[in-house]
């Protein structure tokens, strides 16, 4: 069995909010990011979203936008990127899932991208501008090598569209939480429940709620509404912060972690 | 059977979830008011009074004695309102906009041309505007950002990532996913996610239309050549469009050679070393590395220096049916200052690449045989640019001068 459908059944039996945490691949550097990836995962993340940088990231917000510039300035490649992925699964307890943009995957040949992924211990892959019905093939990709091609759904999205989604996706579906793109405070309000109620009606997976997630309180606010939370800018801002201040970024990130966590 | 928003393997909508439901509400929207008669009463009643159409179709009469070859014939979009061709598509986006009840337009711009033209139709239509521009381009290009203001559009300089044109797109969809119950985003070119290169290509085929009216009730037959430049495409697509079917006429696409297809600074995806990609929400031909990743553009002119090219003549291209084909720097240069001297025609530099090409050609061609260029745009815009070309010394002495007092 895979990491990621041991972990989605761990979170189901003990009743528990999963985790899902976040790096650039390459931001600030290939070393950094493999750190706080650890650190992340240490301090008890039940996925990592390792995102693979891309030059035109028009789905996330600046913060990661910016990240991604950085990466790329550095000259990271698309190989450097497999390589951490691979360190990184290999060494740590999270489900590893890939995060990048339709292009990087078409480039390097979608049969290619998902066999080598599957090769080195990823699980999944999340690329916000691969809808299903435009998929190029990594549905059927995906399901022929085990691993599980996880769809956003966005408010605005109809109740047939969340189901279409639940049943070509795999794993878990990825909501959004806000309209807008990555990266601002999310308030847990009266609309956002309603949102996520709506898609656990409509869905046939578990769900998984991100962008704007950077406190401990808004997990515990939402645990009744999913299944996994997920929090992305948070962590390339506390990578930054950590990075700039000289200080050991896989101790202060799982330290970071371990608060987010700490719902009780 | 072709899969909607497609042509052949090129185009589709690979966007985000979170912008579906502003792609869905666009589609169906812009499938109803295509066919609306009251609605393309006024488009076209705004295009007659507002924009000037039609535009000329003038023979060039003496560049092509002098050249010894086919006839030159120019259609003269730069006598368009703000003085290009881009107009014809932000009137019809912005009247579309208005239609279905949005407040506010926003768009983003590179060099300020499409910037301008939308923050016009937003003045003439009462729409409130909001320009993203990269910071790097607002410093750049400020006699445009100026024009924006001028037409009542807040332009929004963008600092995030490479505070360039791509970096104004993201910071637009972004804006757009934010509020899309009351905001319209006016896609400038026939590139991104269907259904824009289709609505794109639907307002600019006024061009091809005029021209084939106007050549063909002159003459009594089909020109023998049609050239247009080619950025994204939407002055090539609108100008093609009506000869699309008529195999016999040669459409020719001219994209910017820069310095040259092997000095890796030129923006010929098609021409140069384009490779299919799925990018900004569409499948075509661009310019990236063996990751994917986009590579920066060259162009003497501002509005054919993008890495991607519409989806539909990427298709052409493909088939055989549109050739394509680069000029240089140079070439573009020495094609502007040959019709300014020798037509009258001060043509914009992008449209001087479709002039470039046209002089190459004409000489091998005979005296019976017909080229009509379409000259996107008038050049007064590029002064800065072809004055530091042509006149260097003079006019930097001039812009001190103008700095001092």
């Amino acid at each position: 069995m895979r990491k990621l459908a041991e972990k989605l059944k761990e979170i189901k039996n003990k009743d528990k909010i999963g985790f899902m945490g976040h790096v650039v691949a390459g931001y600030p550097d290939l070393e950094t990011s493999y750190e706080a990836a650890m650190g992340i995962s240490e301090g008890g993340a039940d996925f990592l979203e390792i995102q693979f940088p891309f030059s035109d990231p028009f789905a996330d917000g600046p913060t990661i936008e910016n990240a991604s510039v950085v990466s790329l300035k550095n000259g990271i490649k698309i190989s450097d990127c497999f390589d951490l992925a691979e360190k990184i699964a290999k060494n740590c307890e999270s489900s590893v899932l890939i995060m990048t943009y339709g292009n990087i995957a078409f480039s390097y040949g979608v049969k290619n991208f998902v066999k080598k992924s599957e090769e080195i211990g990823v699980d999944g892959f999340i690329i916000p501008d691969i809808p299903p019905e435009n998929d190029e093939g990594l549905s059927v990709l995906c399901e022929k090598n085990d691993l599980s091609m996880i769809y956003l759904a966005a408010p605005g999205n109809s109740a047939e569209r969340i189901e279409y989604l639940s049943e070509k996706g795999n794993g878990f579906i990825y909501a959004v939480a806000r309209t807008g793109i990555t990266g601002k405070k999310t308030e847990i309000t009266g609309e956002v429940t309603e949102w996520l109620n709506f898609v656990r009606k409509n869905s046939k997976l578990p769900i998984a709620v991100g962008f704007g997630i950077n406190s401990s309180n808004q997990i515990k606010n939402l645990k009744p509404y999913c299944d996994i939370a997920i929090a992305g800018s948070y962590f390339v801002r506390e990578i930054t912060e950590c990075h700039k201040n000289g200080d050991d970024v896989r101790e202060t990130l799982k330290t970071k972690t371990v608060q987010l966590l700490n719902v009780e | 059977m072709e899969k909607e928003g497609y042509y052949g393997e090129f185009g589709g909508a690979y966007i985000p979830e979170i912008l579906r439901p502003n792609f869905v509400q666009l589609k169906e929207e812009f499938s109803r008011l295509k066919e609306d008669k009251s609605f393309i009463s006024e488009y076209h009643d705004l295009l007659k009074n507002f924009v000037g159409r039609p535009t000329p179709l003038m023979y060039a009469k003496n560049v092509s004695e002098l050249l010894g070859g086919a006839k030159i014939f120019l259609k003269l979009e730069g006598l368009a309102n703000t003085g290009a061709h881009k107009i014809n598509n932000a009137l019809g986006q912005a009247l579309l906009a208005k239609k279905i009840g949005k407040k506010k337009i926003i768009a983003e711009t590179g060099a300020g041309q499409h910037g301008v033209a939308t923050a016009c139709a937003c003045a003439k239509l009462n729409l409130e505007c909001e320009v993203y521009m990269g910071e790097l381009d607002v410093k750049r290009q400020h006699p445009n950002v100026f024009w924006m203001e001028q037409f009542g559009a807040k332009v929004i300089p963008v600092k995030n990532g490479t505070k360039t044109l791509k970096d104004a797109v993201n910071a637009a969809l972004r804006e757009w996913t934010k509020n899309p119950e009351e905001t319209y985003y006016l896609l400038g070119s026939a590139v991104g996610a269907a259904p824009y290169p289709e609505m794109v290509k639907f307002f600019q085929s006024v061009i091809g239309k005029e021209t084939k009216e106007q050549f063909e009730s002159e003459y009594g037959k089909k020109p023998d050549v049609l050239i247009a430049c080619v950025g994204g495409g939407s002055n090539s697509i609108g100008f093609f469009s009506h000869y699309l079917n008529e195999k016999e006429v040669r459409l020719i696409g001219v994209e910017a050679g820069g310095e040259g297809t092997e000095s890796g600074r030129h923006a010929a995806r098609i021409s140069g070393n384009g490779k299919l990609g799925i990018i900004q929400g569409y499948k075509s031909f661009f310019l990236q590395d063996a990751d994917g990743q986009i590579l920066p553009t060259h162009s003497i002119s501002a509005g054919l220096d993008y890495a991607g090219i519409g989806p539909e003549l990427a298709y052409h291209a493909s088939t055989g049916r549109i050739e394509f084909t680069s000029a240089t720097d140079k070439e573009v240069i020495e094609a502007f200052e040959f019709f300014a001297k020798k037509e009258g025609i001060i043509a914009a530099l992008e449209s001087s690449h479709a002039l470039a090409h046209a002089i190459k050609i004409a000489q091998k061609m005979n005296p019976g045989e017909n080229i009509v260029v379409n000259v996107s745009g008038r050049g007064e815009k590029d002064l800065f640019i072809v004055a530091r070309a042509v006149d260097k010394e003079n006019w930097i002495e001039f812009l001190k001068k103008e700095v001092i007092s």
